[in-house]
């Protein structure tokens, strides 16, 4: 990248020049310090929590005896971490195993083919963007209600797919319109049926598309708060509101909670570290279009 | 015949599960949102009554109260990210090696759970042994005695600096790809002419992020108007009802008074504000002349 801090070439160089150079690089070097001290210094300080024995929580030590005693805390029977960490794993996995391939099998047809409507059923899953989930929520609670749905892995799973779909076709569309159509053709002359083309030719060429919505739906899903804090109570309770157990009477037990905080969000951050290139060209290509 | 039976039968299952987890629960609460319906002491939707939960809101002071919240927030947040995102880009946008490792690592604020995020800021923000109260009381000793998240202004302030440090890792990176997809010729040219950095700022760099600028402020005003787990997970819409926000209203209309009707009209009011916004903006983006 180009040097935004211009210095007129005009200017001869001289100590001056130099000096205020120097001044300058300074100054940029502090400013990405404090960048990198505002974005990290929060989950640098979660995760040495996560480590601080008791006696250490409520004191701004960086130095102390790191001890694992909070994880077994929150893996035991107290907590049961495990319980919920099986939850989310569900509910995500299922949902992703529908929304996926669905949604790539979708994003093809509305690509390739001519099908009556589809300029308006594309407007209307964006048009959905705009109404706020709990609008959603407020019909499913009363459903799963009346069929004794409510704290399942099964209603949340459902209202997620109302989620995670219309995203995904979304983001799976905007790669796939850009594939050229040839090799398909070629394909079919040399006599493949079309599961053929579409295994063979499409999915290869699909892949970073499909990569980057799996990856978004999964961090989506897996953070999802609003849906599990309405529908579930204490059998389905996902990560995000199984946090709110270390809220209590007493205060909160932060140490425990960033504990479990940090195996939660481990996933996530992974995923997205691998993925991240694609991620942010499909989000800002495929996702407005 | 055939042809016809496949491209259905790709479109088909996508077209039912969205049919039926996203249109008909929206239909299906726009429906209750002309009902009066307290679920309290009817599990049957009550009467119809035409819009009245939408006249009702107009009236109700606590609505207005969350809207003056909604519009408060959302707007610092947006401009506030929007600002500090094209900052942070343009200096990590550098062709540098310990650059590129930073811009690598920048997406995982993003990744983390915003609830995790809104419980932790509570943690470090608490006046007896919060890690930033106790650095704000280092570097500025008049404000060591602030209880953030006890006052009304401070609150909203807290709340806003948990959005922004969620978004400001992922708008940074759409502004990085588009500066380092910027031809460089261009800005040695304004360097030839003599233009400041400053100049080269605002007569090059930002008129040619312009399309970013735009679809980074629609992405970031659906986003904070829909902004829901840091309030609940950080300030619970408090002290009093400072930090309130719609998403948060409708949630305490609906699921801790139960009354459906109404929760689902205010849902529908705050699409409608999400919509004037995207069409404001949309119509600067018809409207500017780089965009194809």
């Amino acid at each position: 990248m180009n040097e935004v801090v211009a210095i007129p070439q005009k200017q001869k160089t001289n100590i001056k020049n130099e000096n205020s150079i120097k001044w300058v690089a300074v100054l940029e070097i502090s400013c990405v310090l404090l960048i990198v001290i505002f974005l990290f210094l929060p989950i640098f300080w979660i995760a040495i929590t996560a480590f601080k024995p008791e006696s250490e929580v409520y004191t701004a030590s960086i130095f102390f005896q790191a001890t694992l005693d909070n994880f077994r805390t929150v893996f035991g029977s107290a907590f049961n971490l495990g319980k919920y960490y099986t939850n989310s794993l569900i509910v995500v996995a299922v949902t992703l195993l529908i929304t996926i391939p669905v949604s790539v099998l979708a994003s093809y047809g509305l690509s390739r083919f001519h099908i009556p409507g589809k300029q308006l059923f594309m407007f209307a899953i964006l048009a959905t963007q705009f109404i706020p989930l709990i609008v959603n929520v407020i019909p499913f609670f009363t459903m799963f209600r009346d069929w004794g749905l409510l704290d399942t892995t099964l209603a949340l799973i459902i209202v997620n797919l109302g989620h995670t779909i219309p995203y995904a076709i979304w983001l799976t569309k905007g790669f796939i319109d850009r594939i050229p159509i040839d090799m398909e053709e070629a394909a079919k002359i040399d006599g493949a049926n079309r599961f053929q083309v579409l295994w063979h030719i499409l999915l290869p060429l699909a892949r970073p598309g499909i990569i980057t919505a799996t990856v978004f739906c999964f961090v989506i899903t897996w953070n999802e708060f609003m849906f599990s804090l309405v529908i579930t109570q204490q059998d389905a309770v996902t990560l995000p509101i199984a946090l709110s157990f270390f809220v209590g009477e007493e205060g909160v037990l932060w140490n425990q909670m960033a504990a479990a905080g940090i195996i939660f969000v481990l996933p996530t951050v992974i995923f997205m570290l691998l993925v991240r290139k694609q991620f942010i060209l499909g989000m800002t290509s495929g996702g407005v279009k | 015949m055939n042809q016809k039976l496949f491209k259905f039968g790709l479109i088909a299952p996508a077209f039912i599960l969205i049919a039926a987890t996203t249109f008909y629960p929206l239909m299906k609460s726009f429906w209750i949102s002309l009902h009066d319906w307290d679920l309290k002491t009817s599990a049957e939707m009550g009467p119809f009554i035409g819009f009245d939960n939408y006249i009702r809101a107009f009236s109700d002071s606590q609505f207005w109260n969350s809207v003056k919240a909604t519009l408060i927030f959302a707007a610092s947040t947006v401009v506030l990210t929007l600002i500090l995102s094209i900052f942070v880009a343009i200096l990590l946008s550098k062709d540098k090696k310990y650059l590129s490792y930073l811009r690598a690592v920048l997406i995982i604020p993003f990744a983390m759970s915003p609830a995790l995020i809104g419980y932790s800021w509570r943690f470090m923000l608490n006046p007896d042994y919060g890690l930033f109260d106790k650095i704000i009381g280092f570097l500025f000793p008049p404000l060591s005695d602030v209880v953030w998240l006890g006052t009304s202004t401070t609150a909203m302030a807290a709340l806003i600096s948990v959005v922004v440090w969620i978004w400001l890792p992922f708008m940074s990176l759409m502004f990085i790809s588009g500066l380092m997809g910027m031809p460089s010729e261009v800005f040695e040219a304004a360097k030839m002419d003599g233009a400041s950095s400053f100049k080269t700022l605002i007569h090059v760099t930002l008129p040619m992020l312009k399309p970013i600028i735009l679809i980074a402020s629609i992405l970031m005003t659906m986003f904070t108007l829909k902004a829901f787990d840091p309030v609940v997970t950080m300030t619970r819409g408090g002290p009093g009802d400072s930090t309130e926000v719609l998403n948060f209203f409708i949630y305490k209309t609906g699921f801790r008074y139960f009354d459906m009707g109404y929760s689902s009209a205010l849902g529908y009011i705050l699409a409608l504000i999400t919509i004037v916004f995207v069409i404001i903006y949309m119509r600067k983006l018809v409207k500017g002349d780089d965009w194809n």
